[in-house]
């Protein structure tokens, strides 16, 4: 339990770094528009034990958001839509629980659950997220068409830079 | 217990996902330009079209109100219409003043009920003797002649209309000088005859009817109806004339109570009636 604990106030500290200091420079747009930007501290939510309590997720939700908004200079945008995720994570879980189920003590990751189910967990917790952070971004619908083509783009880049993350470091808790 | 527990806790987790949304919405707004220009663009909108809405069923809710008023407003400007007025005007050097009395007075009312729908038409209106209602005065409403009240009591009154059969009515064609007697003979609730025209008189179809003013329920000039069909009697000198009504009996809702000032000195001049 220590263990995890350390573990993740680790990963919490080098996935905010990573996102605020380095991938925010990355993006790519036109006319103006920024349609694609990388987003890996999700990868926190996603990589919490599967014991962690509901509300703990959301709570360390808002504090990863908030993290990052306070350097991305947007406060609330991130939050909001890391929180969302965050409150996402136990339904997504239960849509994807394997025929055997969840070890109580694991940790969803690619080396506990599999190649493709991580992946499609990934795909999933993204899309939720992006799809949130756009719109509130947008703060209306109107422009529903840009939101989904931001979507879109900023999900390719970040799904794929996630999937290298885990690729290389593997996680095991 | 357990299961009570879970579902808590389940709970507790969206208060908080909630509770934790509003607190980001509100920093969203608060910090950052381009959302609060959406916030407050949107918030201009719907508070538009919300303050509209309530500013329509308040209106609606009103309306009662209203018409309360315009018919008050209504009675008022009818009084001031020439034929309300008596002319003084008794030598040229009068004072212009003083030329012209108030002979009628109009009050305005609502009919709250009516005779079952058949002959003999009668309606129960909301104004009665305190209200300075008495029989025999006339009611009408803005299209023409609605009937004569027939009974009072302290708060409401009882009007024959037109279409009933004991009703008799000074009548004459406008802007010419016959005049006759208007009754309702039965059936066609839109049509009452109008009785005692000379053969020669030269009328149209289409001609107004109107109250002659004679006696002293109506004022002269009050429409009826028009002239729809000219019927001749055989071996008679008079023709009956068929009058189409202005007003809908079945679906009066108000009318103005018509009260002569001068009646009692016109009465005066009468025959006073056989004990």
């Amino acid at each position: 339990m220590n263990n995890a604990l350390t573990n993740n106030a680790v990963r919490f500290l080098l996935l905010w770094v990573l996102q605020v200091f380095i991938l925010q420079q990355v993006y790519w747009g036109w006319g103006g528009v920024v349609y694609l930007q990388v987003f890996l501290y999700p990868l926190f939510i996603l990589l919490l034990p599967i014991a962690t309590p509901r509300v703990l997720v959301i709570l360390l939700g808002f504090l990863m958001g908030i993290a990052v908004d306070w350097l991305y200079e947007s406060p609330g945008m991130h939050a909001s839509a890391l929180v969302f995720t965050a409150y996402m994570r136990g339904l997504v879980l239960r849509i994807l629980e394997p025929r055997e189920g969840y070890n109580i003590k694991s940790t969803p990751t690619k080396k506990s659950l599999g190649d493709t189910w991580f992946l499609q967990y990934a795909a999933f917790m993204l899309v939720l997220h992006l799809f949130f952070y756009y719109a509130v971004e947008a703060f209306t619908l109107v422009y529903f068409s840009s939101i989904l083509l931001k979507t879109m783009f900023s999900w390719f880049a970040s799904l794929f830079f996630m999937m290298v993350v885990v690729y290389l470091f593997n996680p095991e808790s | 217990m357990s299961n009570i527990l879970q579902v808590l806790t389940n709970r507790g987790a969206f208060f908080l996902f909630a509770a934790l949304e509003m607190y980001c919405l509100y920093l969203v707004i608060n910090y950052n330009s381009q959302q609060r220009i959406v916030a407050d663009a949107s918030w201009n909108y719907y508070g538009g079209i919300v303050m509209e809405r309530m500013d329509n069923l308040r209106n609606y809710l009103n309306l009662d109100k209203e018409n309360e008023k315009l018919r008050a407003e209504n009675a008022a400007l009818l009084a001031r219409l020439p034929s309300a007025f008596y002319t003084e005007t008794v030598t040229v050097d009068s004072i212009q003043d003083d030329s012209l009395r108030q002979r009628y007075t109009y009050l305005a009312t609502e009919i709250i009920n009516k005779s079952p729908l058949s002959a003999n038409i009668t309606y129960v209106i909301n104004r009665g003797h305190i209200h300075g209602v008495e029989a025999h005065q006339g009611v009408v409403n803005e299209k023409g002649v609605i009937g004569i009240i027939t009974k009072v009591s302290p708060r409401h009154a009882l009007v024959m209309s037109l279409l009933h059969r004991d009703m008799r009515l000074s009548a004459g064609l406008r802007n010419k000088s016959f005049f006759g007697t208007l009754a309702w003979e039965g059936g066609d609730t839109r049509i009452a005859t109008l009785s005692a025209i000379p053969d020669y008189a030269a009328v149209a179809v289409g001609d107004t009817v109107e109250t002659t003013g004679y006696s002293s329920i109506f004022p002269k000039g009050i429409a009826i109806g028009t002239v729809s069909k000219r019927r001749t009697v055989s071996g008679g000198s008079n023709v009956l004339l068929d009058v189409k009504l202005f007003n809908d009996f079945y679906r009066l809702k108000h009318g103005y109570v018509v009260r002569d000032l001068m009646k009692d000195d016109i009465e005066q001049l009468e025959i006073p009636p056989e004990q």
